[in-house]
């Protein structure tokens, strides 16, 4: 029971990082990166390919990931002058299902759909009692930067991004390069993320990076409300009472995960038409 | 020269599907400014309730085709009702159009996943294999290809000739104005959803048939479809089609160069080259034809 406990609230924990790092594209920037579990699986394969083929130790490829991810997610970020709104939208989920094809197709590295197995948990932090405090710890230190990031001046050109472009601009901001900024601190921490899941779950493969996560990080990030740090991670902790919480019942497990998904979306539905806010959000759905 | 005829061929036969998807959804962008991604959910159900029907519950293809439409149709005018209406009401901003339309498609994802499974649902109905000069070409896909292009032909009747037509063009171009001059833009929404719908259910048929059913094809289609009509140029029916076609010969390119693994991505770096270097489309029409 009690490891039982322990893996959830490392999971939980991760999902936090994700979370909070994609409400600083979306929530905080506007940016609505639907390729947020792309940079994250690029973090994940970074990590896991360094450590099991290249003999590095896990901070090192830790590290790795996270500038990995992050030099993605500002490349994602380049073309967002042009590609605004809906169409960033598309283009970040199609960018997720071209990091799936990478991930299934390129064999010689990824081993495909077997994926990248016996992916060690660091020294020191083999005991899962021990890597939650790890990734605790990295949750804590990423949650006061990107604390930090949005309340300082920097942080208020991000708003005024989301609220309106054209203003920013004419204010005399660099549109631009904020963009860039928290694109690449966003995929740097979700980086991070894909990283640690990969040495808590010891495997991992094309299908860990697909839908689900997207799922579960954007109804966290919705519910708890766009804009609010504290919100994500409280959405976080909601989802994943509703997730574990039908475990008591007495479904399949093959029906469980479309089920989870329904139960998400259905309160995403919810939550856009009748509290467009959120639990803790400072923004509207715009 | 004999590959790249039937790579031709090959393309021409999933951009006839991919036109279907493309233009559906452009008539539903058109009136109603919604990215419907949850389209994919329209032709997933398409494709899943003709197999079960057919196939599983053993009655004709007559039958399941009418019961594959009814409920696509019936789900594409749900969801336009529930949901995009009330956000209407509500004025909601794109943001909210937006994850609204990828909860839907989520929720009708993992709908058929937990009503039909995650396996691949086949037909297998073999139709006589016509050779012309060393290419291939099924009954079932000429009949694809002659099936969609009356549709399309149809359509495009429809948009040019008749005062639905009129009205859905007025309501394209200018929501309030069109609502002064006494069109009632709701049911023209409504009705754009159901004939796009349609679209969409007989697209799902038509792929169930050809190419099998896969769960995840919806969010797929509902991709390709849009770039599609990126490549065409937003809101214009003739550059979806066209789009379509050509999502299709690249893809069949991309499946021969790179093999298949690489299919389904390929859409996307097409769509993102034309975002960047020609956002306005092929065409580059803004208003609805």
């Amino acid at each position: 029971m009690v490891n039982f406990l322990i893996h959830i609230f490392t999971l939980v924990a991760i999902y936090g990082l994700i979370a909070i790092s994609f409400n600083l594209a979306m929530g905080y920037t506007g940016l609505v990166n639907l390729g947020h579990v792309g940079l994250m699986g690029i973090g994940a394969y970074v990590s896991a390919i360094l450590t099991t083929k290249f003999g590095f130790s896990f901070f090192p490829a830790f590290v790795l990931a996270g500038i990995s991810a992050a030099v993605f997610g500002a490349l994602l970020a380049l073309p967002s002058r042009r590609i605004k709104d809906d169409y960033f939208a598309l283009l970040t989920l199609g960018f997720m299902f071209v990091t799936s094809a990478v991930f299934i197709n390129w064999t010689s590295l990824t081993r495909g759909t077997l994926g990248v197995r016996g992916i060690m948990r660091p020294e020191g932090f083999t005991d899962p009692f021990f890597f939650f405090i790890l990734v605790l710890l990295v949750l804590a230190v990423a949650y006061i930067i990107l604390n930090q990031t949005v309340s300082s001046p920097f942080g208020r050109v991000l708003e005024a991004i989301r609220d309106d472009e054209q203003v920013a601009e004419s204010l005399g901001k660099n549109v631009e390069r904020a963009k860039i900024t928290a694109m690449a601190l966003s995929g740097f921490f979700v980086g991070l993320s894909g990283s640690l899941l990969a040495h808590f779950l010891r495997l991992i493969n094309p299908g860990t990076f697909w839908l689900d996560p997207l799922v579960l990080a954007l109804a966290a990030v919705v519910i708890g409300g766009l804009a609010s740090l504290r919100g994500s991670l409280v959405g976080v902790i909601l989802v994943f009472v509703i997730s574990e919480s039908l475990r008591f019942f007495a479904i399949p497990s093959s029906l469980i995960g479309p089920l989870r998904v329904m139960i998400f979306m259905a309160v995403l539905v919810i939550i856009v038409l009748w509290r467009p806010k959120g639990l803790l959000g400072r923004a509207d759905l715009d | 020269m004999q590959i790249v005829l039937q790579l031709i061929i090959n393309a021409i036969i999933a951009g006839s599907v991919y036109a279907l998807v493309a233009s559906g959804l452009t008539f539903i962008y058109a009136t109603s400014r919604i990215f419907h991604l949850a389209h994919g959910v329209v032709i997933l159900l398409g494709g899943y309730v003709f197999h079960y029907v057919w196939v599983v519950l053993g009655f004709s293809p007559a039958l399941a085709a009418v019961c594959a439409i009814v409920v696509s149709v019936a789900t594409g005018l749900i969801m336009n009702e529930l949901v995009y209406e009330t956000q209407r009401k509500r004025k909601a901003k794109r943001m909210a159009y937006l994850i609204s339309t990828i909860a839907l498609l989520m929720i009708g994802n993992a709908l058929v996943l937990l009503l039909f499974g995650s396996s691949l649902k086949a037909f297998s109905v073999q139709t006589e294999v016509y050779r012309f000069f060393d290419l291939n070409i099924t009954l079932m896909q000429i009949i694809l290809i002659i099936v969609s292009t009356l549709l399309l032909l149809t359509l495009s009747f429809i948009v040019k000739k008749t005062k639905f037509g009129k009205a859905m063009r007025a309501t394209a171009d200018n929501e309030e104005v069109a609502e002064v001059m006494g069109i009632k833009t709701r049911d023209i929404r409504r009705l754009s959803f159901l004939v796009g719908s349609l679209l969409g259910a007989i697209a799902g048929i038509l792929i169930g048939l050809e190419f099998n059913l896969d769960p995840n094809m919806g969010v797929y289609l509902a991709i390709k479809g849009f770039t599609a009509m990126v490549i065409g140029g937003v809101g214009s029916i003739g550059g979806a089609i066209f789009g379509a076609f050509i999502v299709g010969l690249f893809e069949q390119i991309a499946v021969w160069f790179f093999g298949a693994g690489w299919k389904n991505s390929m859409a996307f770096v097409l769509l993102f080259f034309f975002l960047l270097l020609r956002p306005q489309g092929l065409f580059g029409m803004r208003k609805f034809k």
